[in-house]
């Protein structure tokens, strides 16, 4: 029996866990939320009206102080008590709330690559390297696009030798199953590092 | 936020409206993920509850997170955590425990699942 059901089975109790899936513009965080959840995709949308100044991407569509957010994001239930979540996350606004909402207490992150279109991720590389939150970066293999080898990606990247680096096709169920456990193994050699368990960041909760 | 103008788009004033300005959780804080459903009590006074929480009641009726709620009923998340809230306070919602430190059970626990699916 696991720890959580042993935890849950006299009162139910609920509990939840989450993934982001991060990277910039067109990476196919979308696709891949949605190949692997069990429920259809979710949206939400916010409207910041007054975080003009956070905003870093001078792309996103604006109209004075006033822009719309998108944040996509799939579930998948692990038996009748636990709840995995995977959060896309929103554009390029990493530097809004909304990257931070969906950040803080997340187990770990994906942060999806366009080969074509390297500098699209470069700021999700940036923020989980800044955060501290354990990521790897998944090549996602678009059929029109030329494949890089891991070397290649590393050094275009500048990616730490200890990041793990795969690749993916977003659309396919299998390989995005194949792209989490990726994840997950690299956390639990993480964990295997610092005695076997971590605490979740969640410092800027109650803001 | 400035007090909001029609030409804001309705959904920024039916938010602000549903909170009633107030821009404070009243309770313990909600994440995005944090799992809610609404508690046996609340299955007799939803009639009474006003349009935004009745709403969320309902949708409760299966346990769903907050990014859920947010989703469907189509409210920023700020504003589902605060109405939630208010929920949860008045009794009418239970919410789940966030968990605070993983181990190497926990994280087999959720790759065996994902291997599963
Ligand atoms: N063939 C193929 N198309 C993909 C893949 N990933 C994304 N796409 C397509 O690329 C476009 C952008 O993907 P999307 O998931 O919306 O990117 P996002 O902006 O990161 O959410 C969409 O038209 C997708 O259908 C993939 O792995 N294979
Ligand atoms: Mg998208």
């Amino acid at each position: 029996m696991t720890k959580i059901e042993e935890s849950t089975a006299s009162v139910a109790r609920r509990t939840s866990a989450k993934f982001v899936v991060a990277g910039g513009f067109g990476v196919g965080k979308t696709t891949f939320v949605g190949t692997i959840s069990e429920i259809p995709p979710l949206r939400t949308e916010e409207h910041l009206t007054e975080a003009a100044s956070e905003i870093d991407d001078v792309s996103v569509v604006k109209t004075k102080t006033s822009t719309t957010v998108a944040m996509d994001f799939g579930r998948i239930n692990v038996g009748d008590s636990l709840m995995i979540y995977l959060f896309g996350t929103p554009g390029q606004l990493r530097f809004s709330f909304m990257w931070d909402t969906i950040v803080e207490g997340a187990l770990g992150a994906v942060v999806l690559i366009d080969p074509r279109r390297l500098d699209e991720s470069y700021g999700s590389l940036d923020y989980f390297e800044q955060r501290e939150l354990p990521f790897v970066v998944v090549q996602n293999e678009f059929p029109d696009a030329p494949v890089l080898t891991q070397a290649e990606l590393r050094d275009y990247l500048a990616i730490a030798p200890e990041i793990p680096v795969t690749t993916v096709d977003a659309t396919d169920k299998e390989s995005v199953k194949n792209a989490v456990t990726f994840l997950i193994d690299h956390l639990m050699q993480q964990l295997a590092k610092q005695g076997g368990r971590r605490k979740l960041r969640r410092k800027d909760l109650g803001r | 936020m400035s007090s909001p103008q029609p030409s804001e788009g309705g959904s920024l004033v039916r938010s602000f409206m549903a909170t009633k300005g107030r821009t404070e959780a009243t309770s313990q804080e909600l994440a995005i993920e944090t799992v809610v459903e609404i508690t046996p009590q609340a299955r007799t006074s939803i009639s009474s509850a006003q349009f935004e929480q009745r709403k969320i009641l309902e949708l409760l009726d299966s346990p769903a997170s907050i990014a859920e709620v947010a989703a469907k009923l189509k409210l920023p998340i700020r504003t589902a955590i605060i109405l939630v809230s208010e929920l949860a306070s008045d009794g009418l919602v239970d919410s789940s425990d966030l968990v605070d430190t993983i181990d190497t059970d926990f994280l087999m626990t959720i790759r065996n699942a994902i291997e599963a699916l």
